[in-house]
């Protein structure tokens, strides 16, 4: 825990103290940013459930096409399927996100703590969006014209999960650089949990963010495209290149529009160095990064973390070389000081 | 009344813009202007993928808008944009 002296320490030396890797200050930093009366009662719940030892278990709630969250528990964990194969889906791919990352980083869920995976299917009556609010994760099921079932998608499933991971990790602000890393990661792990679910090697994958959530009558074949950004649907705006980066004021200074940079240089990298060093080399940076870090940051952070997972033998030699590569193919490039 | 409501944000990022005339009875449309005049901006600083959802509305000579949070968009301007969206 941070001493208490760190929160009368002003936020810009924090981030500077945090940037050089104290964890006590990154610490601070990013719980300085969500102390709100909401974050407080679940930060206590959460308190009261340390000596539970908390597994993150499934709820799965049906919205009944209302507006309001948790209306009725359909399934818990370890209870049967039922009926609404919306519900069973929720149930398998939040499952199948949860295992991925406790087996593949021994994250205890959602926060590392054992936190309860909560989902709301069936929000709102054609309701195209899928959201994370903090505690728990609510999707629609598609005005069923263009956007269909977001609660089955795995990707989806992965992406929203991976904002909760990312709250409790380095707590990227959702604005600018920081909020589009923030997607970034979470279209990171959308997409490796996505392949580990189909059982696809990176050269089978299709790279493909939502595409089992758009219809026939959608014009394109997903939302959003990894491989090749601002390709996948009439409407993508996702450069793959810092010359394209998108400098306007809409999608909170372009979160979802940004991401198509580093979604880009991480398609590339795992072409040379395959999903699982790639994965882990991502997870490392994210508990490495700070709520306020920028691409450039980002850089930075990952080669260091990369150089430590070779020396250790965690991943590939030739790691440092292809993230720099990378990087600097969509114009991310370390600056000299 | 003239209406226009832009949706943005979401998992998508995918803008939406609907508009148009729509008769509304004027007990409907006071209350719209109600929830309009009285718009909280009340927001979750922890939301990822919330959408934003911008109401422009026009009766005669009054103009009347205001910007929505998903947290803050009262069910029954939910409930006019579904009505206006899809009508049936
Ligand atoms: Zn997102």
């Amino acid at each position: 825990m941070c001493s208490t002296k760190c929160f009368i320490i002003p936020p810009h030396i924090l981030e500077e103290l945090a940037k050089r890797g104290n964890s006590s200050c990154k610490k601070t930093l990013n719980d300085t940013a969500r102390i709100t009366e909401k974050r407080q009662t679940a930060l206590n719940h959460l308190l009261q459930r340390e000596h539970q030892e908390s597994r993150g278990d499934r709820y799965i709630y049906d919205c009944k096409n209302t507006y309001q969250q948790r209306v009725e528990l359909i399934i818990e964990e370890g209870g049967e399927f039922i009926k609404d194969e919306t519900a069973n889906e929720a149930y398998k791919t939040s499952g199948f996100v949860r295992d991925y990352f406790k087996n593949a980083f021994g994250l205890n869920s959602i926060d590392g703590n054992g936190l309860d995976i909560i989902s709301n299917i069936h929000y709102g009556e054609n309701y195209n969006n899928a959201y994370w609010d903090g505690d728990e994760m609510t999707y629609g099921d598609g005005d069923g014209k263009e956007f269909t079932d977001f609660a089955s998608a795995i990707d989806v499933v992965a992406h929203e999960l991976a904002h909760g991971v990312t709250q409790f990790l380095s707590n990227l602000e959702y604005q600018s650089q920081p909020g589009a890393l923030n997607e970034h990661f979470s279209d990171v792990f959308g997409t490796v949990i996505k392949q580990k679910y189909l059982n696809q090697t990176v050269e089978e994958a299709d790279w493909l963010i939502g595409d089992s959530v758009v219809t026939e009558e959608f014009p394109g074949v997903a939302i959003r495209s990894m491989k090749a950004p601002g390709t996948a649907n009439e409407f993508d705006s996702q450069p793959d290149h810092m010359d394209n980066y998108y400098n306007g004021m809409a999608d909170n200074q372009g979160v979802h529009i940004n991401s198509g940079i580093p979604n880009k240089a991480f398609y590339l990298s795992c072409m040379e160095l395959g999903l699982d060093d790639c994965a882990l080399i991502w997870f490392q940076t994210l508990k490495a990064l700070w709520r306020t870090a920028n691409f450039n940051d980002m850089l930075e952070t990952i080669l260091a973390t990369a150089q430590n997972l070779t020396e250790e033998g965690n991943v590939s030699e030739r790691s440092v070389e292809v993230l720099s590569k990378s990087f600097s193919a969509v114009g991310i490039i370390s600056i000299v000081v | 009344m003239r209406y226009r409501i832009e949706i943005s944000g979401g998992f998508s990022g995918i803008p939406k813009t609907y508009e148009g005339r729509a008769n509304i009875e004027k007990e409907q449309l006071e209350k719209i202007i109600h929830y309009l005049e009285e718009n909280t901006n009340e927001s979750n600083p922890d939301l990822r993928d919330g959408q934003q959802y911008s109401f422009q509305i026009e009766e005669g000579t009054q103009s009347h808008s205001a910007l929505f949070t998903e947290k803050s968009l009262p069910t029954e301007l939910r409930q006019l944009l579904e009505q206006l969206a899809h009508p049936n």
